[in-house]
């Protein structure tokens, strides 16, 4: 009873908040008070404290990276044994520009918190609290303070209630402390002098300019603007390193602060992902005059130089040139389209276009078309062989235009080497970098004819017109009923045996339809074969909203999703992932070279590595997404996850048995058997 | 005539100026006048170590060092081997630090300093050919012109004197390991101190 009552008594002698005089110190332009969150606390309880500076106008106080100058403010804690004080947190700061130079601090008031432990066995009565600090208080000019600090801390047994003195000051310092947040995926990867920090909200969340402070003091440019570019919701920050930085700084800490909210950022910084500008400029000129080759595009060179034969010297030149901006202005639609696209919310990449059915139904169309053409089934004002300048008339400057524009229509289902990575990476960049690389494919495709119409004496070597121009001319439409050929075989991995049978009946329509105005001389004739013509085509096309992809091959590969590879990750297990799709080439021809050759597969079984195959034949932006992460916009990829927390590596986008191998076989250093 | 003219001016232009505080890199030559009127170059002291050591007496970490003489003594001790100390005051006019060439040497004496020069810097063009950020921020060149040490005076961040004989100084250690053909082991270290009053835009 008597102790009950001692106690009892103690308890409600408990003084009201009485912070003894030395809760506050004052330095120049400021004052520093201690403050706790609650008027006393539970045994074994945490509590916050708090380290109140108020600053004089204009003066400011330093985050824990003050910037270019300054000093954080410190403090040492004189604590009664058992307690502990956790580090200093920080509120995120504001930049404080004063030219050339910027500092990172507040202004008017913050609060720091930090976070007091009570020991358990810590007996109910008043503990010294004691805070010594120092801080540098500037405006234009600096002034160092310092002072100490003390409370006393009642500890009872009564539930801790707020002090409402610094209620406010407590929540708005809470709120402005960098959280973590889930969803965001945060990427930093290693440019010339800079690193580009890559924030992307999750879903459709927009957020407004992210701003960037780094935790180390020495590796960036804290002057520097932060070059921000938002693409696609997403948005990347250009962090400039400063003349004292490491080469290559590995890891990348600091917070991101967006509409008063601030967000940890603690990630490895990637090497140089992707290609600098000018390789990658390289690689798309090269796959562009590669792409004259190809069946789709080498029978309209070759009947655009045949061309030169009936075309007067005079001409040649600048319908030359005509081509060559045809092919430019069309390029250009197509980047813009592209980048337009992304920049609204769509998650595509290069090859995107071959992922709709009916475009590759029309797609099919029209080089069976062309190729009827070049076999004489028809002739028309927009054939190929009046594009060509084949016929008696004089081609006029639309004509070339056209022309050119019809190279790059053809040119879309083919993919030249070197022109894949290339695209791919133009994508991922900068619109106006993207521009520019789509612009060397433009040109790298009109080169070789630009060249042959500047130089007459080439044409020399071309034998005098004659009977053999009209076996040559069909003989190349082979190479685009190849190619129509394939793209049939795309779409029905696309959509299925059915549906293909409704491609293949309305491209022999078309053919129909495409004769009969060919064998009449009627417009009424000509009509009703254009109107069959035009009927087979749209029913082609039709035809790819129906059927559906032909299940998968059951057997060793799965089929990709996010949440399997994370399962199969979870269970320690290596993955290989092989991005592919139907319409693309070199996946293929890897299939069919490597990734199905036995003596590879027995490799991947032996070290239980899981196979998953994502399938981007078809519009999918789960794998669209995944793509991304890895750094890539179109396929193929092969990405290898190896160790828990690693990231994948990537193999090369031309696959060798002899190279899949070698990295399986550094697998066997991780794997315990 | 006019032509080389016009061409030297051109190229002096595009003299870049942000590379000039890469430790590794050649130092970008200045010329900015002392306090008593003497034109100074970087190339004048091609062959010599040269240390750039920027000044502002109102500043509190200036003042740690001064105070007790600290940056006096490594003053004296370097001068006497031969090394080139040149202090440089890159305050604007009317801001903290900013002397006339009279103040500057009377400053000179009533510290007890012992530069080889004062370079006075009011347009700032010096400081930010070296980037330089803080008051101190110190750089050491080499003789053959390349930069080797850009950083703080020492490893402890704070305005107390007393904090001087526990520190690790950075431009003795550097100064020292250079002169017995050493590499420099810390060589780029971040400066502490206020912050170099440039002119307002």
């Amino acid at each position: 009873m008597k102790r009950f009552l001692l106690i009892a008594g103690l308890m409600t002698a408990l003084p009201l908040p009485g912070w003894a005089a030395g809760a506050s110190a004052d330095g120049p332009h400021s004052r520093v008070t201690l403050a706790a969150e609650t008027l006393s606390a539970r045994p074994g309880d945490e509590i916050w404290l708090g380290l109140l500076f108020k600053m004089e106008k204009d003066w400011h106080i330093y985050w824990k990276n003050p910037g270019d100058s300054g000093q954080a403010p410190e403090v040492r804690w004189t604590l009664p044994s058992g307690f502990s004080a956790g580090a200093t947190q920080w509120p995120f700061p504001r930049r404080l520009e004063l030219p050339p130079l910027t500092n990172f601090g507040y202004e008017d008031r913050v609060l720091l918190p930090v976070r007091l432990m009570v020991p358990a066995d810590a007996k109910t009565g008043l503990f010294p609290i004691e805070a010594s600090l120092d801080w540098l208080i500037c405006k234009v000019e600096c002034l160092p303070a310092a002072g100490t600090v003390k409370i006393s801390l009642p500890v009872s047994l009564e539930k801790p209630r707020p002090d409402p003195r610094y209620q406010e000051a407590f929540a708005r310092a809470k709120a402005s402390l960098p959280g973590d947040f889930p969803g965001w995926r945060l990427r930093a990867e290693a440019e010339k002098g800079a690193v580009a920090l890559t924030v992307a909200p999750p879903g459709k969340a927009s957020v407004a300019q992210p701003e960037f402070f780094p935790e180390d003091g020495l590796a960036f440019e804290h002057a520097a603007p932060q070059g921000r570019v938002q693409n696609n919701g997403d948005w990347r920050l250009t962090l400039r390193l400063s003349d004292q930085a490491d080469a290559a700084p590995k890891r990348l800490r600091g917070i991101i602060v967006s509409q008063s909210r601030a967000m940890n950022v603690d990630v490895p910084i990637a090497a140089a992902a992707g290609a600098p500008l000018a390789r990658a400029l390289a690689l798309a000129f090269l796959g562009g005059l590669l792409l004259n080759l190809m069946p789709c595009v080498f029978p309209v060179l070759s009947i655009k130089v045949l061309g030169f034969l009936q075309t007067p010297e005079s001409q040649r030149r600048k319908q030359a040139l005509l081509y060559a901006l045809g092919i430019l202005l069309t390029f250009w639609a197509l980047a813009g389209t592209l980048l337009a696209l992304r920049a609204g919310g769509e998650k595509i990449g290069w090859g995107f276009q071959l992922q709709s059915p009916p475009f590759v139904a029309l797609m099919a169309g029209l080089l069976f078309t062309l190729g009827l053409n070049l076999l004489g089934v028809f002739e028309a004002g927009v054939s190929l062989t009046r594009l060509g300048g084949l016929t008696a008339k004089v081609q006029g400057p639309w004509g070339s235009l056209a022309s050119g524009a019809l190279a790059v229509v053809v040119a879309t289902p083919c993919t030249a080497p070197f022109m894949g990575a290339a695209l791919a990476s133009a994508l991922l960049r900068p619109p106006q970098e993207a521009l520019l690389i789509f612009t060397a494919l433009a040109l790298g495709l009109a080169l070789p004819y630009v060249l042959l119409s500047w130089h007459p004496a080439f044409l020399r070597l071309l034998p005098r017109p004659g009977a053999w121009m009209e076996t040559l001319k069909a003989a190349l439409a082979f190479p685009l009923l190849a190619s129509a050929v394939w793209l049939v075989w795309v779409f029905s991995r696309q959509c299925g045996p059915d549906a293909t049978a409704g491609l293949l009946s309305g491209l022999l329509v078309l053919g129909f339809g495409v004769w009969i105005y060919g064998r009449s001389s009627s417009s009424f004739g000509r009509a009703a074969g254009l109107s069959l013509a035009l009927l087979g085509l749209a029913a082609g096309a039709f035809s790819g909203r129906f059927g559906s992809s032909p299940t998968a091959a059951a057997g060793l590969w799965e089929p990709y999703s996010a949440d399997r590879l994370a399962e199969l990750r979870g269970q320690g297990r290596p993955v290989f992932i092989d991005f592919t799709a139907a319409w693309c080439v070199t996946c293929q021809v890897n299939k069919r070279l490597v990734l199905t050759k036995e003596d590879v597969l027995a490799e991947f079984k032996a070290r239980n590595v899981a196979l998953l195959r994502a399938d981007w034949t078809s519009r999918d932006p789960a794998i669209t997404e995944a793509l991304a992460a890895l750094g890539a916009s179109g396929v193929p990829v092969y990405a290898l996850y190896t160790e828990k927390d690693k990231p994948a590596t990537l193999l090369p986008t031309l696959l060798t048995r002899a190279g899949v191998k070698a990295e399986l076989e550094k697998l066997d250093r991780f794997i315990v058997k | 005539m006019k032509k080389i003219f016009i061409a030297a001016a051109f190229l002096a232009v595009l003299i870049p100026s942000s590379q000039a505080a890469k430790v590794g890199a050649p130092a970008a030559d200045f010329t900015a006048k002392d306090s008593n009127g003497k034109t100074h170059k970087l190339s004048d002291y091609k062959g010599k170590y040269v240390v750039l050591e920027w000044l502002n007496h109102d500043c509190p970490y200036v003042r740690k060092h001064y105070d007790k003489g600290n940056m006096q003594q490594l003053q004296k001790t370097y001068t006497d081997k031969g090394v080139v100390w040149l202090s440089v005051v890159t305050s604007a006019p009317d801001t903290e630090g900013y002397v006339t060439p009279e103040e500057a040497n009377e400053l000179i004496k009533e510290k007890g300093a012992a530069p080889t020069a004062v370079l006075l810097d009011p347009t700032g063009a010096v400081g930010k050919l070296y980037g330089a950020k803080t008051t101190p921020h110190m750089f050491v060149v080499d003789p053959k012109g390349v930069l080797i040490y850009n950083g703080a005076i020492d490893d402890k961040p704070s305005t107390k004197p007393k904090d001087i004989p526990n520190s690790r100084n950075f431009v003795a250690a550097a100064l020292d390991e250079a002169l017995a053909g050493k590499s420099v082991t810390n060589a780029s270290t971040k400066p502490y101190g206020c912050s170099v009053k440039y002119a307002k835009k």
